[in-house]
């Protein structure tokens, strides 16, 4: 749980309340229009550090969406593992490829690695991405692993103050597996398709508005 | 001297004066307990032992290394919190297990790195980083509750067995039970149909099942994607699954009331309805005995 005089992570420009610090929320919504856009934009911060888990956008790719989110790609804050099949680490960038999303063990290691080395750097507060889990599920055999995943990426935001977000598609999996992915998370934002554009609503965190709201996601 | 509530972590380096010096990073922590040891095995034969909270190793074990160690110590604790901590730069780290063994990661070396370890460690184990299921939101208020519901002390699973075994009868299944879901297992204080005892929870369809509202049931259990993998469901011939939360007055779902079937079948409304009713039996029961047990110290809740 987050310390009270601990300021909350705000999402300028978004419909989406400030958050207490230590929240992880899963970002469902389909994966072309709107989502991985919207998982950038909750990532976007002028100051605190930014860990991108990336099974989808290799390192580049990944900083061309930071850029079109408005966030300027800075490496003593910023990290991204690249676990896509042909991803390569750029050590200028902290890009540090993994290999394939299959391997939850190097995920987890380099992300340990990465959150260790931005409090070492003195960054106190960071927000960590995961994109996306949809991509991961197909690799793993066995759900069990991915709950350790998910409770680790979690447990870290948690017990350091920090905001996650974690992508899924929800029309790729079943329902009751949705049901029990959204447990270590502390909330739902939902994004779905409504016209031209999208919209988002909370699900599960009090105090925050559970309508849907119009979002516009940067182009 | 082991406090009670302490957290038992095994120190394993094969350098005795790294786990020297490993042990002593613990040992400064007031809430922490370190075991050193020198090999993978001799961790193995710890856990197997007793109650251990955390493993913390060095990558280069005799004969292996962390990665299989972390590995074979779930195959025995699943949800033991894992922390690889090592000279070893991250980059030439070897790996001989599979590529699912999801494990913390920290250099020893820095200034800061006792004070990140007790941190991580505290950390891995309070908040449950490795545990390989979802769990409520109010797991540590449940778990009181569970001690607070300890049949062993209550004296009721004759009650239990008895109204198991008409539960069974009522439905035609093979097995009716009642389990309550502690921290690391899953215990059945009454089981009639089969002989369990106690199950992982992350082997457990119950784990699944206290997460949600009241009643859940599962036709087809292997046809279920979160336990389609469980080979420990398919051993124990677990086809079908309906089970009743069973919910403290205060709120806390301890454990279910199961009916198990050995093939897929289904439950119409009024068979749902009677399983929420026998639930709403074993509670009463449970907090019945509760309360007498309070006796001995006072008088009845309410009196």
């Amino acid at each position: 749980m987050g310390q009270t005089a601990s300021p909350r992570y705000d999402f300028e420009g978004l419909p989406l309340d400030p958050v207490e610090p230590g929240t992880s929320l899963l970002v469902t919504g389909p994966s072309i229009g709107g989502t991985r856009e919207l998982c950038m934009e909750l990532l976007r911060s002028e100051r605190e550090g930014v860990l991108l888990l990336s099974a989808d956008l290799g390192g580049g790719e990944a900083i061309e969406a930071f850029e079109r989110a408005g966030v300027q790609f800075d490496p003593s804050r910023m990290g991204i593992l690249d676990a896509t099949q042909h991803g390569e680490t750029d050590a200028d960038r902290n890009v540090c490829a993994i290999g394939t999303p299959a391997d939850l063990t190097g995920m987890g290691m380099h992300y340990a690695r990465l959150y260790e080395e931005l409090h070492g750097a003195g960054v106190e507060r960071v927000r960590t991405g995961l994109y996306t889990l949809t991509t991961i599920l197909p690799y793993v055999d066995d759900i069990k692993p991915v709950y350790r995943f998910l409770h680790t990426l979690t447990g870290r935001v948690t017990s350091a103050d920090g905001f996650g977000v974690c992508a899924l598609d929800p029309r790729t999996q079943d329902e009751r597996v949705l049901g029990s992915l959204t447990q270590p998370f502390d909330g739902r934002v939902e994004l779905r398709r409504e016209g031209d554009g999208c919209e988002i609503r909370v699900r599960g965190l009090s105090g925050h508005h559970d309508d849907w709201r119009g979002y516009e996601p940067p182009t | 001297m082991t406090d009670a509530g302490d957290l038992t972590v095994v120190c394993v380096d094969p350098d005795a004066t790294e786990r020297s010096a490993t042990t002593t990073v613990i040992e400064a922590a007031a809430d922490m307990d370190a075991v050193p040891v020198e090999s993978g095995e001799a961790a193995l034969t710890q856990i197997e032992s007793g109650d251990v909270d955390c493993l913390v190793a060095e990558h280069d074990l005799p004969n292996h290394t962390c990665f299989e160690l972390f590995e074979r110590a779930r195959a025995h604790e699943p949800g033991l919190g894992c922390v690889l901590y090592t000279d070893a730069s991250i980059t030439d780290l070897g790996r001989d297990a599979g590529s699912e063994v999801v494990a913390e990661y920290l250099p020893k070396g820095t200034p800061e790195s006792p004070d990140r370890l007790r941190n991580l460690v505290r950390n891995v184990v309070v908040n449950r980083f490795h545990v390989g299921y979802p769990v409520p939101a109010d797991e540590d208020a449940r778990l009181e509750a569970v001690r607070e519901y300890d049949v062993r002390a209550l004296s009721t699973v004759e009650t239990f067995d008895r109204l198991t075994r008409l539960i069974a009868s009522h439905y035609d299944i093979a097995v009716a039970f009642v389990g309550l879901i502690d921290e690391r297992d899953e215990e059945f204080i009454a089981c009639h149909g089969a002989d369990w005892g106690t199950l992982a929870r992350e082997d457990s369809v119950c784990t699944y099942a206290i997460l949600e509202d009241d009643l859940t049931v599962i036709e087809h259990v292997q046809d279920d994607p979160r336990f389609e993998a469980n080979e420990t469901l398919r051993e124990l011939d677990v086809r079908s699954y309906a089970g009743a939360n069973l919910t403290t007055p205060e709120g806390h779902t301890v454990g279910q009331l199961c009916l198990i079937h050995d093939e897929p079948r289904s439950y119409t409304d009024d068979e749902l309805a009677d399983l929420r009713l026998f639930a709403d039996e074993v509670v009463e029961q449970l907090e019945l005995r509760r309360r007498l047990g309070d006796r001995t110290d006072g008088p009845l809740v309410g009196e």
